[in-house]
């Protein structure tokens, strides 16, 4: 069976699926896609760090109506991972506002995405409540 | 012409909905039609256009001219997401005071009915900045508008604190009131 591939190449699998970003070593501003410069200081030179697996819940919608083809409901978020903000949906958990509250203490969980033709399984990541 | 001002001669718009018997080049056609009537002139005093569209992947202008009159004028194709409208609005308000023409039209169409997710291929291969192997949406987060801007709201109140949603309410209640005043709202 092959080897599953993360969905996103900022998803490292393996024993201890984390999240790595590109650092500004010059202001330690953090990004999931190449940048030719710095948003924040325009300096160009990064690195690759590892994003701690636990955060909070920054902001949330549950998103109700989407596009055909994507499931819904769904908790779309921002979540605070010890001062790097990570898009992603929330999961393991009721998509409803009794569910889901800001400043919620979430940590990284991953999800399967589906098998392509060659019997390749992608898997996903999201954010889950921490119990 | 020594004043600064500029005139607003005429304007229109078309009814909000669907429209799945017009495309963009209908809608802005019928929009421009209706302005230029409603000031008065015709195609031919128009001495720049700027057409504003997002999603219809570009050339409206010169499409939009070919439907109803082209004359050899400036066009200028602007797209910036929620500000296209007014932005093409800006191109032509400051060409005016430039004094590039002494009359414009400015434009914009949009026609969101009936997208949908692009579907995944048939095997993995990682694609664009984020290396995905399929469309991100509904999978990391939401790409919607009312999504990215319900957390926005969200965040502010979080980070400020104090923020009630009572206050968000009260904004959409006016929105709201002030459509029921257009009689081509939907
Ligand atoms: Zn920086």
């Amino acid at each position: 069976m092959p080897q599953p591939v993360p969905f996103v190449d900022y998803l490292v699998l393996g024993e201890r699926p984390h999240l790595v970003a590109r650092e500004c070593t010059a202001c330690g501003a953090r990004f999931f896609d190449r940048r030719n410069a710095c948003a924040s200081c325009f300096g160009t030179s990064f690195t690759q760090v590892d994003v701690p697996t636990e955060g909070e819940v920054r902001a949330f919608t549950i998103v109700a109506h989407a596009a055909p083809g994507v499931p819904v409901p769904f908790v779309s978020a921002t979540v605070d991972c010890a001062g790097t903000s990570v898009r992603a949906n929330l999961i393991n958990v009721a998509p409803t506002p009794e569910a889901v509250r800001l400043g919620m203490k979430v940590r990284l969980a991953l999800t399967a995405v589906g098998v392509d033709q060659a019997g390749t399984e992608a898997i996903s990541f999201g954010f889950e409540p921490r119990r | 012409m020594a004043s600064d001002d500029v005139w607003i001669l005429g304007i229109s718009m078309t009814r909000f909905g669907k429209h799945p018997d017009s495309d963009l080049i209908d809608l802005a056609a019928e929009a421009t039609m209706n302005s230029i009537a409603d000031a008065g002139i015709t195609m031919r005093e128009i001495g720049i256009l700027a057409a504003g569209n997002l999603r219809g992947g570009g050339g409206i202008g010169q499409a939009l001219q070919k439907q109803v009159g082209q004359t050899g004028i400036p066009v200028y194709n602007v797209a910036n997401a929620c500000a296209t409208g007014a932005t093409a609005i800006r191109v032509v308000h400051m060409a005016l005071r430039a004094g590039e023409a002494d009359f414009g039209l400015a434009i914009g169409v949009e026609k969101l009915a009936g997208g949908e997710r692009v579907g995944d291929s048939a095997t993995w291969s990682p694609q664009g900045r984020f290396g995905a192997i399929g469309p991100l949406d509904g999978r990391i987060g939401t790409e919607t508008m009312p999504g990215v801007f319900a957390q926005i709201g969200m965040e502010y109140g979080h980070r400020y604190g104090g923020t009630s949603f009572e206050l968000f309410a009260r904004i959409s209640e006016k929105n709201h009131a002030h459509s029921t005043l257009n009689p081509l709202a939907s």
